[in-house]
């Protein structure tokens, strides 16, 4: 495309280029097109038109209806629905085969997932039909960016396009009536060639006064305002401050440069009055606070209803002459883009929404597709066939590539593949493990080929073990339920069926206390597992129990009230079968329904004495913190206890002999006669008297055969005589006699 | 017959207010002039009732309703939902529904015989409506816009929709309706054509700055000019004149 710029101060050039210039058919505004098509008043028109109409067809399904029926049914459809929302995100509808095939996979079509579906051979098939109103489209939002453009374009009598910035031609408040006025200003442009620029900002300040090409006067200069890094004039820092102003020196420098740099600008314009009344056309940058300067204040330099008073439509840099004069000399420009049809096809448009990205025809969408419609239009003559080329690629890549993401709404989380570690442990472990990946958890299976391997220990936790025991078997039934495969379920069946068995004789021999029938439950097992050990793991197939299996079914709770074998045991109190099922495994920790241990419901010392036994022989079997068992029991600590025992009944045995002895001793005074209970009396009466008085005197009566001391003693007596025992008073007895004879 | 009202000094009349063939909602405001206009065109044949639904004016936006039944958010109270039942006639079934998408005015668009509503209404909100208002409900858009409730106005005699509904989605409605339908707008240039007016068979009420132009569409789709109820007086009149004479 011929791009060339002229200025339009080039006398000659722009009398040649603007011969017969028009209106270029691209900006012609609609209402023109309107006014020439039709003149009817839309009013009665469209009450011409009021008619119920017959048509049966959905176009937002490209749907044709039999009847009126069939079209009601339609519009209530998932389909439809689903259509609708395609229709509303910018895609194109789905035929209703395609609908199902979707309808399976997505679970819910309320349309909040952005599904990546490849719709490419729907496309294919909508392109034609959709083609015409596409690029109907395409005009339309066209002609919009050209009307909205910073520049005019005109047609001249050679059929070439021409722009001229539209602030040349009128004022953005008042635009022209019509298109021939801007013709005839475009025309009457050249004969007004004094324009004034000013711009300011940042302190600094350039402005000119243009005579066609030449300035006329012009200024530039810079002070210090702006602060340094923070940036901001301090005057809007102050503001924004509230009352404390910083002090700084630097503060009250920009303060003061702030102050004078305005007046200076107020100056200047006011010396250049005469020339800016001059001019027909006054080009300013001044944003923010710097509007303020040039139309603030008492009496401000410009007014801002001042018809002449233009903004820059486009950015500038820092404001020096240098960029005055560039300002202008881009302003002034006439720009040619050779023939209409060209122009048209290579027009600049702002990248498109998604809307119509994938259906429009890529070739015009590449060379429609640039990014800044300002300044394409100035730099687009240096484009080659490269770098079109290079932007098709990227477009016809951008569909798949961006997507619009709908943050708002809840969106399926993506599939990501597992990171190499795991996928390298998963690996390792055991085939069966590792078959496990079609995305279904089977976590019972799992658990149980764990467990074969490791002699796993249970976690202390506060779960009742008969609570645990009904999920596991819940868990075990859907386990048995998913597996529909041969030979898996016929082994779990076979299994089942031997721990059944294994379980009732268990129980029966408990109930009944038959150690017999529990040791040989108990032996078979212990073969099996010594099989286990000696031979490959693969035998354990073909034999009936499990050790685990074994272990499980000793610890299971038996009766309604959540006992186990072991509660049975110890409430039957047999001991020997308590001791084999603890060796054999049974958990003294587990609780029936009432939270009883099995040594709370053991029915006798001997049977808790097992429990303690037990645990003093194997300390760490079981966890016995919850087993509520006090303490372990060794034969050293058994025997220390029989011989306390001994003593004590000793010291028992001692203390009732002597109680008998005062017993008989009592009897014996009582049957006293009064004069001797008296004679016993003053007997001890001297004697306390003697302790006290320390006289020597200790003995008042001895016994008359052994002369034993009684003093204070209840005597034997016959005759006068007193002895101390019955032997005595017999020995002297038979004395006598011999005597006598 | 079509009339400019204002609700304090506001043009979105539709609103505040619903109008349907057997009752006239009207929000409770503080000037009593936007009740006046009307009770003075409808009190003789329909009662006009002062509402508020969960506290707030906004009742044309809030629920749906046609000569059938009304249909009011969750958020409505126990209080509002007596009066509102106390006030209406026996025939009209009043319902509260519990959906989502809470402003039902917005959301719903319907006549006496059939309802254009959101494509996200809920299942349940759809078969209440149905059974409700005895109405046949279609999802669809109008104009690309979700909200048929807002810009679509429909009455037994026909239907005002979006002003950029193309003419094919005009044709499609209107056959699915089963009225004519013309685009247009309200308030001078409001394509929320719901929240600027409503309408019922024989009357309507619009925002004060509706254009004339405005007005005479709205007359001639909706057919306010022949079937008013006083049509004795002007469909009539010639034959009678004549007898009379």
């Amino acid at each position: 495309m011929d791009h060339q710029v002229y200025s339009i101060f080039d006398e000659d050039n722009f009398v040649n280029l603007t011969k017969g210039l028009k209106i270029a058919q691209c900006m012609k505004s609609e209402d023109d097109v309107q006014e020439e098509s039709k003149e009817v008043d839309p009013v009665n028109k469209r009450m011409e038109e009021l008619f119920v109409s017959d048509k049966l067809f959905c176009s937002f399904c490209n749907v044709a209806f039999e009847d009126k029926f069939q079209q009601r049914l339609h519009y209530k459809l998932d389909w439809h629905r689903y259509n609708l929302k395609q229709n509303l995100i910018g895609r194109s509808f789905v035929t209703e085969e395609e609908f199902q095939h979707l309808a399976d996979d997505v679970s819910s079509i309320s349309g909040s997932e952005t599904d990546s579906e490849d719709n490419e051979e729907n496309e294919d098939n909508s392109e034609v039909s959709l083609k015409n109103t596409e690029t109907q489209n395409n005009l339309t939002s066209q002609k919009l960016q050209i009307e909205r453009h910073c520049k005019v374009f005109f047609e001249n009598v050679e059929g070439k396009i021409l722009s001229i910035y539209r602030c040349v031609l009128h004022d953005k408040k008042m635009g022209p009536d019509n298109d021939n006025d801007l013709v005839t200003s475009a025309l009457q442009s050249i004969e007004k060639p004094t324009w004034a620029v000013i711009m300011l900002g940042g302190g600094h300040f350039a402005a000119a006064v243009f005579q066609g090409k030449e300035a006329i006067v012009h200024k530039s200069f810079h002070s210090y305002t702006v602060r340094a890094r923070q940036g901001g004039a301090q005057s809007s820092r102050d503001g924004r401050s509230g009352g404390s102003h910083p002090k700084s020196a630097g503060a009250s420098l920009r303060r003061y440069n702030e102050a004078s740099f305005n007046q200076h600008i107020q100056d200047i314009l006011t010396e250049w009055i005469s020339h800016l009344e001059a001019c027909s056309l006054i080009l300013c940058r001044a944003v923010g606070h710097n509007r303020h300067i040039l139309f603030g204040g008492r009496n401000p330099p410009l007014s801002k209803t001042d018809p002449r008073l233009r903004t820059i439509p486009f950015s500038t840099r820092r404001a020096t002459f240098k960029e005055v004069q560039r300002v202008h000399a881009t302003i002034s420009s006439l720009e040619i883009y050779g023939n209409a049809k060209d122009f048209q096809s290579s027009f600049p448009v702002s990248p498109k929404k998604i809307k119509s990205k994938t259906l429009v025809d890529r070739k015009d969408d590449a060379t429609q597709q640039s990014d800044n419609v300002e300044t394409v239009v100035a730099k687009e003559e240096g484009v080659s066939a490269e770098t079109k080329e290079e932007r098709e690629g990227r477009f016809s890549r951008s569909p798949s590539q961006k997507k619009p993401i709908n943050r708002a709404k809840s969106r399926p989380s993506p599939h990501r593949p597992l990171p190499e570690i795991v996928t390298e442990i998963l690996a390792q472990s055991s085939p069966e493990v590792s078959d496990i990946d079609d995305g279904e958890i089977r976590w019972s299976g799992q658990d149980e080929e764990i467990s074969l391997q490791h002699d796993l220990q249970e976690f202390e936790d506060t779960v009742p073990q008969w609570v645990k025991d009904k999920k596991t078997k819940k868990q075990s039934k859907q386990v048995k339920k998913k597996k529909s495969d041969g030979k898996d379920s016929k082994k779990v069946e076979k299994c089942s069926e031997a721990v059944r068995i294994l379980r009732q004789k268990l129980l029966a021999a408990c109930k009944l206390g038959n150690t017999t029938l529990l040791q040989e439950c108990l032996k078979i097992e212990r073969n099996d597992t010594s099989e286990i050990s000696s031979e490959d793991k693969k035998t354990n197939n073909s034999n009936n129990v499990t050790h685990d299996e074994l272990l499980g079914c000793l610890n299971e709770h038996v009766t309604d009230n959540g006992s186990t074998l072991l509660h049975i045991a110890a409430e039957n109190g047999n001991t020997g079968m308590l001791r084999s099922l603890l060796e054999a495994g049974c958990d003294p920790s587990l609780k029936n329904k009432k939270s009883q241990a099995p040594f709370a419901v053991s029915v006798d010392r001997e049977t808790r004495n097992a429990f303690r036994k037990f645990m003093g022989e194997f300390p760490d079997k079981y966890d016995y913190r919850k087993s509520q068992i006090p303490g372990p029991l060794t034969d050293e600590m058994e025997r220390e206890l029989a011989e306390k025992q001994k003593e004590l009944r000793k010291a028992k045995r001692a203390k009732e002999r002597e109680r008998k002895k005062e017993e008989t001793e009592k009897d014996r005074f009582l049957k006293l006669s009064d004069r001797e209970k008296r004679a016993l009396a003053a007997e001890r009466r001297i004697l306390e008297s003697n302790a006290q008085g320390r006289s020597n005197i200790k003995v008042v009566t001895r016994c008359f055969e052994c002369a034993v001391d009684i003093t204070g003693k209840v005597p034997f007596e016959y005759d006068i005589h007193r002895f101390c025992t019955m032997e005595c008073l017999k020995r002297h007895r038979q004395k006598m006699k011999l005597d006598q004879k | 017959m079509a009339f400019r009202v204002q609700f304090e000094n506001n043009n979105e009349v539709g609103v505040f207010s619903k109008l349907t063939n057997a009752y006239c909602l009207v929000a409770i405001g503080g000037s009593e002039n936007f009740y006046s206009a009307f009770e003075a065109e409808l009190a003789e044949t329909i009662p006009v009732i002062h509402a508020s639904l969960a506290g707030c004016r906004i009742i044309g936006r809030m629920c749906v309703g046609n000569r059938h039944g009304l249909l009011v958010p969750n958020t409505t109270t126990d209080t509002e939902l007596q009066h509102i039942r106390n006030s209406l006639p026996d025939s009209v079934h009043v319902q509260r529904v519990e959906e989502r998408l809470s402003a039902l005015g917005n959301v719903i668009a319907c006549n006496d015989y059939v309802a254009l509503v959101h494509p996200d209404l809920d299942r349940e909100t759809e078969e209440i409506l149905a059974d409700t208002l005895k109405v046949e409900v279609f999802r669809q858009t109008v104009a690309s816009n979700v909200l048929v409730g807002s810009y679509c106005v429909l009455s037994n005699q026909g239907g005002l929709v979006h002003p950029k509904t193309p003419i094919q989605d005009q044709d499609e409605l209107s056959s699915l309706l089963q009225v004519p339908l013309v685009a247009g707008t309200v308030n001078r240039g409001s394509e929320v054509v719901a929240a600027g007016m409503v309408v019922n068979d024989w009357c309507s009420f619009c925002g004060m700055d509706t254009t004339s132009t405005e007005i005479a569409v709205i007359e001639s789709v909706f057919k306010l000019n022949e079937a008013q109820p006083s049509a004795v007086a002007t469909t009539m009149r010639a034959s009678l004149i004549e007898s009379m004479s």
